[in-house]
């Protein structure tokens, strides 16, 4: 493709990815940039698009900038939790006290899992109640990989949270 | 209060209606894009949601000036890294033994061993690089303004 008509499709659509940009963002040299680098993506893949979709695919293209941009905000914003978030709530320290204080913090781990909200809930529910797998949940709910870890991981960091709030009342 | 998420774990109308509003937290906008990163169902209602009405009116001037710039620069700096290493080693290779060798050795060994080693091969290299980079710059340019005159 020319950059004359490339340049044209910048044109059409520059309005549409900068609001794209700027609503996820909601800061306007933030929103310029990443409009800018979704028209270079764009330029070099672009023979790979029907021309029928390039509305949806530069959205597409502008949303994943987007997202990255915010995930690096978010993670230095909340921090993630390792392996053995519960073992706190599930160990040793209570079963000699007494059992039925570990049966208690069991149940209301599950309770609270069954109340967590999308895009966590069905995530939760298939891997810590019903111990499936990534693979199995990323195939079962279409959403790739990665994005069920890391969506384990805030549920986690949620869950841990509510608890220890919970614990100091 | 009004969920983001409907119960097949789609985005709601309500979701779209969040991104235009100023005061939406980060944790949300963040979730929004996460699923429209992979869900085409979710991403064609929501380019079908932003109508005309929808977007900013006055946009920042210069977007696809820019955007060619941006392209021209990094073409350019693709080419440069891309030869560079090989012009500068056989540039270097030429200066030890190009012309009378042995004595080209003696100098440049005697040169390493009494001088800075680094300042040697700095100069060398933007002597080299200066070449490279005029050059590049003259191709590229014929490249874009030949498209120009198209």
């Amino acid at each position: 493709m020319d950059n004359n008509k490339f340049n044209l499709i910048m044109k059409k659509y520059e309005r549409l990815i900068f609001t794209v940009c700027f609503n996820f963002v909601k800061n306007y040299d933030d929103a310029m940039n990443l409009s800018q680098e979704t028209f270079i993506s764009a330029y070099y893949n672009i023979e790979k698009c029907d021309e029928n979709h390039y509305k949806e695919w530069l959205t597409r293209i502008a949303i994943n900038k987007s997202k990255d941009f915010l995930k690096s905000a978010y993670i230095k914003k909340v921090s993630v939790v390792g392996e053995d978030t519960f073992s706190e709530f599930i160990t040793e320290k209570y079963i000699p006290e007494k059992e039925y204080i570990m049966t208690e913090n069991v149940n209301k781990l599950k309770e609270k899992i069954l109340n967590l909200k999308e895009p966590y809930k069905f995530v939760s529910r298939m891997y810590f109640l019903e111990e499936k797998s990534i693979s199995e949940i990323s195939e079962a709910l279409n959403r790739p990989k990665k994005t069920v870890q890391t969506q384990i991981q805030r549920a986690r960091s949620k869950l841990k949270n509510e608890l220890l709030e919970e614990e100091l009342k | 209060m009004m969920e983001y998420f409907d119960k097949d774990g789609h985005l709601t109308e309500y979701a779209f209606a969040l991104l235009q509003k100023d005061d939406t937290d980060l944790e949300t906008r963040f979730e929004i894009s996460e699923h429209l990163s992979f869900c085409d169902m979710c991403l064609e209602r929501y380019t079908a949601y932003l109508t005309n009405d929808k977007l900013i009116e006055n946009i920042p001037s210069g977007i696809s000036e820019n955007v060619f710039k941006k392209i021209k620069y990094r073409a350019k700096k693709l080419l440069f890294n891309k030869y560079s290493t090989v012009a500068i080693a056989a540039a270097i290779s030429l200066t030890i033994w190009g012309g009378n060798t042995l004595n080209t050795v003696y100098e440049f060994s005697a040169k390493l061993y009494t001088a800075d080693i680094k300042k040697i091969v700095t100069e060398q290299y933007e002597k080299t690089e200066k070449v490279i980079e005029d050059k590049l710059e003259k191709l590229i340019n014929n490249i874009f303004d030949k498209e120009k005159e198209l």
